[in-house]
């Protein structure tokens, strides 16, 4: 590293560790604001530095989980406020990108409560709906916009003790319809914000485990996480959208991110992995035999790719104040990254193969 | 009785049989363009072909076609008008031993199929008065020169054109006139967004769109095998057999396209690959081998799949591909020969020379080119002056008011579906 290089990375590392402490610091929801707001200068100093794309994640993510659980925490002190402290535990958690530790700049809530309140139904209902909002509306507040669709704690069928939690999944494996497979595979990636984080792993581990005895439901997931078309012909051509206000872009989100962290996800679930992150459920599948050492450096390769797209993407949205979405020109790649991408979108299609594939082999191991 | 009463006999049934084929295309159109826009337009787009055939046949028979086949200059035809002349005047259909009255009608089928192509450029937005006075200016100053030009003894006849059929005379320049309409009417309110972007407007039904694509598949063996207008030889089968297997490669040169570019198989994308496929092989159904006759079927229906996407891309509204599935492919069609036309069927027909493929040199290449440049320069011209001339005067399109609630109930005051978008209608349905 010459001089420049070396000042240069010690100007980002002030400024990673500035933007930390004044997130530290926020007493106010504003002020947690306002230094979301400012999150793109500092990711445009680190995406210049030379740190890695994972890197730049695992710091990004980090703030975004400070920020989250101080005003997780602020709703959490008014609700007390307003009607007591509840009698027993509770945790707030993330779910799906934030749980995946994949957040970028700017992004959707999606999140849930459990808990274990030993108090008077009405009285422990009431708690949970007025926490779960008031957490939901202060993350909003400083700058973690609504889930379009609804998957949030302040929607009753997010927000659940213990047991009503177990029911509700066992529910889902009962009817296995489309809309069941897609809640437990969206319960896979869980992760605690706030509270006692104890109650969700063991969740966690209690849904793993009981999964593993409901092959056929392991089965239809993998079926589901495999049958996502990935648009690119046999020839290497991407498919782009053809109308609407994208026509001409190719969704990196639909198109191959989710495809991919889906089938890595319900992989890792065949294999007992309890992990969150896309990257350590990566790491333990190669660890387990699951993959190989050349696979796995192919996966994480894609998978720093498709992090680094959607960052980019993502502060380019930002700069030019536009509503975040993933639909990108391929044109504005380059032809170098063109490549990666289809090399990247065949691996997925790989992965998809190789998940249906061990669904229906775990299923006919279990003998059911 | 002697032999030629007899053929004459067979002659003539079999042109009535290739014209009333070729006239049920009517309903083939109906159907595909009706299937292919919307509910609230449905009425108005299936009952303006009949308005269309109507006029096209009073018009026809009062003047085109004596421009088209009448005898006259190299330019047009100077006489025949209203079917009158002496034994010298039709001397171009001569060559056709059925009545005049039968050539009228197959001839007239045949002006019917390209002003139906024409209105898939005005379809969903333009005013029904423009359909009254673009009609018949179509059937008697645009299409019948065309026609005279290829066979009626024009110039491009005598230069040798090969356009057996009519992938030039009949979908070019329905194609062109369609264009234009488009270009001048704008696109559909809603089609694109401001950024240019494209929006999904879809056919209301898809069944009516296979339905009229297999009506015109039918009709086509009329289209083209009764370009023969005899039954001597039995050349028609050989002209129907080209004519199938096209068609059949088309179907299979768009869905591969359509699943290779855009990762759909997408069904009026096979539609519309039959009918360019069989555009193509209009020209050339007469002048090549059976494999030439697939491989100008599946590049017709592969092609013109690409064509449709990248002009709606580039901001024409084209609501039915009217211009791909007709004029571009009409095109390939009529180039076609300059490459494929076989030496033995070129002597058989006795029309130019053979192809490119067959040592027949550049000549028949060239013919075929000017032939296309030709007849797409004199349409285009006389269909931008008329259509930019009456847009100027009387308006070619529907207010955007009468565009949203549709031309069905802002043209003609009922709805082709009534119970799903008459609010009288609606609101009792709900309320039993």
């Amino acid at each position: 590293m010459n001089f420049f290089d070396e000042s240069k990375g010690k100007q980002v590392a002030f400024k990673i560790h500035s933007v930390k402490e004044k997130v530290q610091k926020a007493a106010t929801l504003e002020e947690l604001r306002r230094v979301h707001e400012k999150f793109i200068s500092w990711i445009q100093a680190l995406q210049d530095s030379q740190h890695s794309i994972g890197e730049i994640y695992a710091h990004l993510n980090e703030t975004h989980d400070v920020i989250a659980r101080k005003a997780v925490a602020f709703a959490y002190e008014r609700v007390i406020q307003d009607i007591g402290e509840p009698e027993g535990n509770l945790c707030f958690f993330s779910m799906g990108s934030s749980a995946r530790q994949e957040q970028t700049i700017w992004t959707d809530q999606d999140n849930g409560l459990i808990h274990d309140f030993r108090m008077d139904q009405e009285k422990a209902e009431r708690f949970a709906r007025e926490f779960s909002e008031a957490s939901v509306h202060y993350l909003s507040e400083a700058g973690y916009p609504l889930c379009p669709g609804n998957v949030m704690a302040s929607n009753p069928r997010w927000r659940h003790s213990e047991s009503e939690w177990k029911t509700q999944m066992a529910a889902y494996w009962n009817k296995t319809s489309e809309h069941d497979l897609k809640y437990l595979m969206m319960l896979l990636d869980t992760r605690p914000i706030f509270g006692n984080p104890g109650l969700l792993y063991q969740l966690k581990s209690w849904y793993l485990h009981e999964l593993r005895q409901h092959p056929n439901v392991i089965m239809k997931m993998s079926s589901l996480a495999g049958s996502h078309d990935i648009p690119i012909n046999f020839a290497g051509m991407i498919f782009t959208e053809r109308w609407g206000k994208f026509a001409g872009r190719f969704d990196v989100k639909q198109g191959v991110f989710a495809p991919f962290t889906n089938a890595v996800k319900v992989l890792a679930a065949i294999s007992n992995v309890e992990e969150s992150s896309t990257r350590a459920r990566l790491i333990v599948l190669e660890e387990r035999g699951e993959l190989s050492l050349l696979q796995l450096e192919d996966c994480i390769l894609a998978y720093d790719f498709l992090l680094d797209l959607r960052l980019c993407h993502s502060v380019k949205a930002r700069e030019n104040d536009d509503k975040l979405d993933y639909h990108i020109l391929l044109s504005r790649l380059g032809t170098k990254r063109v490549h990666q991408l289809k090399d990247t979108m065949r691996l997925v299609k790989w992965l998809q193969k190789k998940t249906k594939k061990r669904g229906i082999q775990f299923e006919q191991s279990t003998g059911f | 009785m002697k032999e030629s009463t007899i053929m004459m006999y067979m002659d003539s049934l079999w042109v009535m049989v290739a014209a009333v084929l070729v006239i049920g295309m009517q309903a083939g159109f109906a159907l595909l363009e009706a299937g292919s826009t919307r509910m609230k337009n449905s009425g108005h787009v299936a009952g303006k072909q009949i308005l269309s055939f109507a006029l096209a046949t009073i018009a026809f028979w009062a003047a085109g076609f004596g421009i088209t086949f009448g005898e006259g200059n190299s330019l047009f035809g100077t006489s025949g008008w209203m079917l009158e002349g002496d034994s010298k005047t039709f001397d171009a259909l001569s060559w056709a031993n059925v009545p005049l009255s039968l050539k009228f009608l197959f001839q007239l089928a045949f002006v019917g199929v390209s002003l139906a192509i024409a209105w898939g450029g005005f379809a969903e937005r333009a005013k029904l008065s423009v359909y009254f006075i673009f009609g018949i200016v179509f059937t008697v100053l645009i299409y019948p020169v065309i026609g005279h030009w290829v066979w009626g003894g024009g110039w491009l006849g005598e230069m040798g054109m090969q356009d057996f059929a009519g992938s030039t005379v009949v979908h070019l320049q329905g194609a062109i006139a369609a264009l234009v309409a488009t270009l001048l009417l704008g696109p559909r309110i809603g089609k694109f967004n401001k950024d240019r972007t494209p929006n999904l407007i879809p056919g209301h039904n898809q069944v009516y769109t296979v339905l009229g694509g297999i009506i015109l598949w039918i009709g086509w063996f009329g289209f083209n095998a009764g370009s023969t207008m005899g039954t001597a030889d039995g050349f028609f089968g050989y002209v129907a057999l080209t004519t199938n297997l096209a068609a059949a490669a088309g179907a299979i040169g768009a869905i591969l396209t359509s699943k290779f570019l855009t990762g759909k198989a997408d069904i009026p994308a096979m539609v519309n690959g039959v009918l360019a496929a069989l555009v193509a092989i209009t020209a050339a159904c007469a002048f090549v081998e059976a494999w030439a006759a697939i491989v100008i079927g599946f590049f017709a229906g592969a092609f013109t799949f690409w064509t449709s996407v990248y002009f709606e891309r580039k901001g024409v509204d084209d609501p039915i591909y009217a211009f791909s599935v007709h004029g571009i492919a009409g095109i390939i069609g009529t180039i076609s020969t300059g490459f494929f036309a076989s030496p033995r069927l070129v002597e058989q027909t006795g029309v130019g020379k053979a192809g490119l493929f067959y040592g027949g040199g550049f000549e028949q290449l060239f013919v075929q080119t000017i032939g296309v440049i030709g007849a797409a320069v004199y349409v285009g011209v006389i269909s931008f002056i008329l259509l930019f001339a009456m847009k100027k005067l009387v308006g070619l399109r529907v207010t955007p008011e009468q565009e949203i609630s549709g031309l069905d109930i802002s043209e003609h005051g009922s709805y082709g579906y009534p119970e799903h978008l008459d609010p009288s209608l609606t609101s009792a349905k709900k309320a039993n």
